[in-house]
């Protein structure tokens, strides 16, 4: 999907200037700019991958994926965004590739029942603090899809534009939209002790 | 200064994510604020989004040493070149057999004839299946781990058998990926070339792998 964008990606890992430069020696075949591109990237994608898939081995695993097609693909980035949206764009794909492939051929753990989650989080709610809010929360994501999970992950944690996850999702806009609304309406449903924190 | 455009509720409450996140550009941001300061129900989804961007902001990150995944993708990146080095090695050893060729070759014709006129078990209807019946699925990966003993040329008449070849490997661990080349087969077909293998002595470990197939 070749979608423009209106605004340069915020992701608090990275410079785009920084990365483009590296980018153009890796497509020239330069195995150094290759490795500080990894450096660069490799915990932003680790839990971008981990947070997808739910399993840090196909994480780490698909880290190297992404990494693979930058070497082979470096020298084909056509600017219509910035190198991280790029990369983040791969590394949603293969996260649901790897998912995908990691559901047919084992079975997965079932999370907890949604009624105990919900039942922890509102009991929690008059001495919990902010910890047990991010285990409950950990535990909510596990109960949207590989879908709605990026789309809290990288608006939340990765401070993407609406314009930014439709590009890295392929996806139009308004889908994003769509998938952040149903995402924050379950975790609403999933997490009532999250209307009553600080603020 | 211009004022805002007006925004509806539904579309300033699908927006606020991103107003708490900062990327929203400023006629978007002005209008969302100005609906928000009128909306208690806003107001309230304001406050619990903060909270919900600080909880996923807080989450640690999982801090693990970079370098061993570098490593592995240097060993993926060095697979090529490693295989190149074999099949020179590989060419060499041809020249030296090239004097029995015809034999081999004979011996292959023979054995080839032989398995023609062994008569194939009898294949329950239930279980016949066509390309027509099952659609054909794709070119698959898979992980193997050979014994110890087996050599190159028993590694290459086993992958042969099911029309594999090896994309990457051995990894540290001796782990070869290979490819299920012309097959294009599907998951039933797929498992089925496991199981083979499986129960070849050979073949210490095999498993449909994860990876994704290489370009």
């Amino acid at each position: 999907m070749d979608q423009e964008l209106k605004r340069p990606i915020r992701a608090r890992f990275s410079d785009d200037n920084a990365d483009l430069a590296l980018l153009a020696r890796v497509a020239n075949g330069d195995r150094e700019a290759l490795r500080d591109l990894y450096g660069t990237y490799y915990h932003p994608l680790l839990r971008f991958i981990y947070r997808i898939t739910g399993r840090l081995d196909l994480a780490q695993e698909g880290v190297n994926d992404v990494m693979l097609v930058v070497w082979r693909s470096g020298s084909s980035f056509g600017r219509r965004s910035t190198v991280s949206t790029w990369i983040m764009g791969i590394a949603y794909r293969k996260a649901l590739k790897l998912l995908a492939a990691s559901r047919r051929w084992t079975s997965r753990l079932a999370s907890d029942p949604i009624e105990d989650l919900v039942e922890r989080s509102a009991l929690g709610v008059e001495h919990s603090d902010d910890d047990d809010l991010r285990d409950l929360l950990d535990e909510a994501l596990r109960h949207l899809s590989a879908e709605h999970r990026a789309v809290v992950e990288l608006t939340y944690f990765y401070g993407c534009s609406y314009e930014e996850i439709a590009v890295i999702a392929a996806c139009p806009v308004n889908t994003v939209k769509t998938r952040m609304f149903h995402a924050r309406a379950k975790l609403k449903t999933l997490l009532p002790a999250l209307g009553k924190g600080p603020l | 200064m211009t004022e805002p455009e007006a925004f509806g509720h539904a579309r300033a409450f699908g927006l606020l994510p991103w107003l708490v996140n900062g990327t929203l550009d400023a006629t978007e941001r002005d209008a969302v604020e100005q609906h928000a300061r009128t909306c208690i129900v806003c107001r309230r989804e304001l406050k619990e989004q903060r909270h919900l961007k600080a909880i996923v902001g807080e989450q640690p990150t999982i801090h693990i040493s970079a370098h061993v995944g570098l490593a592995e993708l240097d060993r993926r990146l060095d697979a090529k070149p490693a295989v190149s080095r074999g099949a020179r090695e590989w060419g060499g050893w041809y020249a030296a057999l090239q004097p029995f060729a015809f034999a081999t070759a004979a011996g292959i014709a023979l054995l080839a004839f032989l398995l023609w006129l062994t008569p194939l078990p009898e294949i329950g209807a239930d279980r016949y299946q066509t390309l027509a019946t099952e659609a054909a699925g794709e070119a698959k990966l898979i992980d193997v781990v050979f014994a110890q003993q087996t050599t190159a040329a028993e590694m290459a008449t086993l992958l042969a058998e099911v029309d594999g070849e090896i994309v990457a490997g051995p990894s540290a661990v001796g782990r070869y990926s290979v490819r299920i080349a012309s097959g294009r087969v599907n998951d039933t077909q797929l498992l089925r070339i496991v199981d083979r293998l499986a129960a070849d002595a050979r073949v210490r470990f095999v498993a449909p792998s994860l990876a994704e197939l290489p370009p």
